[in-house]
């Protein structure tokens, strides 16, 4: 195998338009584990994780932009404001301070995991993912995402991912279920990003689920039957009913089928009373 | 082959290190610093921790070929001579130490812990040594010597000689 530390966008995709078998590497978390259980087949691995382009994190106007080699902890000392807790959340639960450290947040997108802690969160914030072939850019909502890229980005790299700041009568939130509190992959998550009116009413919801599909994904059907409606405990229940039957009917004759059942019930619930809590304070 | 330079405890090295070895690799196998522990292989048990460019990492999940020009601290970093550094004195102290796997990466990972802040809480403690697993001490203890080193850290606590 061969090996090299990349200085640029342009070169890593020169290289990966030259030799088929090579793959990408930054914090190299998963990557890594693949390759030592031979479930990779590389003959080229390109380092990006010092591509200064790359590890920028920055808000411009109302937009925040993060390189895709910035790795978690350094996203994580970057302050964003309350309502947006659920991104904050969702990062601090992946993996461990070691993991945080190296893995990095367009890693965690590329290798297209179902589990992908930060996927949810970023679908409910409607993000937007820059991609770069050495053919094209381009930029992709994250509900195109998973199935602009398949199984899996090859021969190009995600260079950033960016989301609007949400306005102070939004709120994000993030909630997962994993086997222990560190080091858990996701077994069933959740993030809802809502904004109310001035009645308390939903005037506007994204619902994303992570780890009961094949990719994390929109959970249209539980935002249109929710939307317009006021935020209370009638629509808690109808949420987690709805969800239930796309569970049902997602998982079907699965063996994980009636934890998740029971599962959904805490994750949704937990989401849309912090979302109350939030706008209570506000 | 692939020719590498690396600070690792404050000591330069130009090494010359197969295209597919880790970090752990290279810190255990080329100069012998078997303080580094190889434990799951998979990020999981914190045992290979080192301190890269001043972070905590797992060296198992990183190919040496990324570190070139970095800078890494080992457990063998800590002290100076004979003298072992206050954090190792502190799970002495504090009887933190049983089979003795998991203490250099939760030694580091307290290091870590305490760089950033000398008075931790309890739960900054936990979530701070999370990816470090023990199947001896239940963890209690550890947390104490990491208390008790920040303590010898910022003044409030003094060694037992």
């Amino acid at each position: 195998m061969k090996v090299y530390k990349s200085n640029s966008v342009e070169e890593t995709l020169e290289i990966l338009k030259s030799a088929p078998k090579s793959k990408i590497i930054s914090g190299g978390t998963d990557l890594i584990i693949e390759l030592r259980n031979h479930n990779s087949d590389v003959d080229y691995l390109v380092d990006i994780s010092s591509i200064e382009e790359l590890k920028k994190i920055e808000k411009v106007n109302d937009e925040y932009i993060i390189g895709s080699a910035v790795p978690f902890s350094d996203i994580l000392n970057f302050k964003f404001p309350d309502n947006l807790k659920g991104f904050v959340n969702a990062l601090n639960q992946i993996g461990s301070p070691q993991i945080r450290n190296r893995g990095t947040i367009g890693g965690n997108l590329a290798n297209a995991s179902t589990s992908a802690d930060s996927a949810p969160v970023l679908l409910a914030l409607d993000a937007k993912v820059g991609i770069s072939t050495g053919d094209f850019e381009k930029e992709v909502s994250m509900t195109d995402f998973y199935d602009f890229i398949g199984e899996g980005l090859y021969h190009g790299i995600i260079t950033y991912i960016k989301f609007k700041e949400i306005p102070l009568n939004s709120y994000l939130s993030f909630e997962k279920l994993g086997y222990r509190k560190s080091l858990a992959i996701s077994k069933l998550s959740i993030s809802t990003n809502i904004t109310l009116n001035e009645n308390f009413e939903i005037e506007k919801i994204f619902v994303a689920s992570g780890a009961i599909g094949k990719y994390p994904m929109r959970e249209y059907e539980v935002e249109s039957k929710i939307i317009s409606q006021p935020l209370n405990e009638n629509i808690i229940q109808l949420s987690i009913e709805t969800m239930k039957e796309i569970i049902s009917e997602r998982l079907k004759g699965r063996s994980s089928l009636n934890y998740k059942l029971s599962a959904i019930e805490y994750v949704l619930r937990s989401c849309l009373e912090e979302s109350i809590q939030y706008f209570k304070r506000c | 082959m692939i020719n590498l330079k690396i600070n690792v405890n404050n000591t330069d090295y130009e090494i010359e290190i197969d295209e597919e070895k880790r970090l752990i690799d290279l810190l255990r196998d080329e100069l012998r610093l078997t303080g580094v522990k190889e434990g799951c292989s998979e990020g999981e048990c914190g045992a290979c921790s080192v301190i890269l460019d001043g972070k905590l990492v797992n060296s198992c999940l990183i190919m040496a070929f990324q570190v070139n020009d970095s800078k890494v601290v080992t457990i063998e970093g800590l002290s100076e001579g004979d003298n072992i550094n206050y954090i190792q004195k502190a799970f002495i102290e504090a009887g933190a130490v049983q089979c003795g796997y998991c203490t250099p990466g939760m030694i580091l990972a307290a290091k870590a812990i305490l760089d950033k802040n000398p008075n931790p809480s309890r739960e900054e403690i936990r979530m701070g040594i999370s990816g470090n697993l023990c199947r001896c001490t239940g963890y209690e203890k550890i947390v104490e010597a990491i208390e008790l080193a920040g303590g010898y850290l910022n003044g409030t606590k003094t060694y037992r000689e």
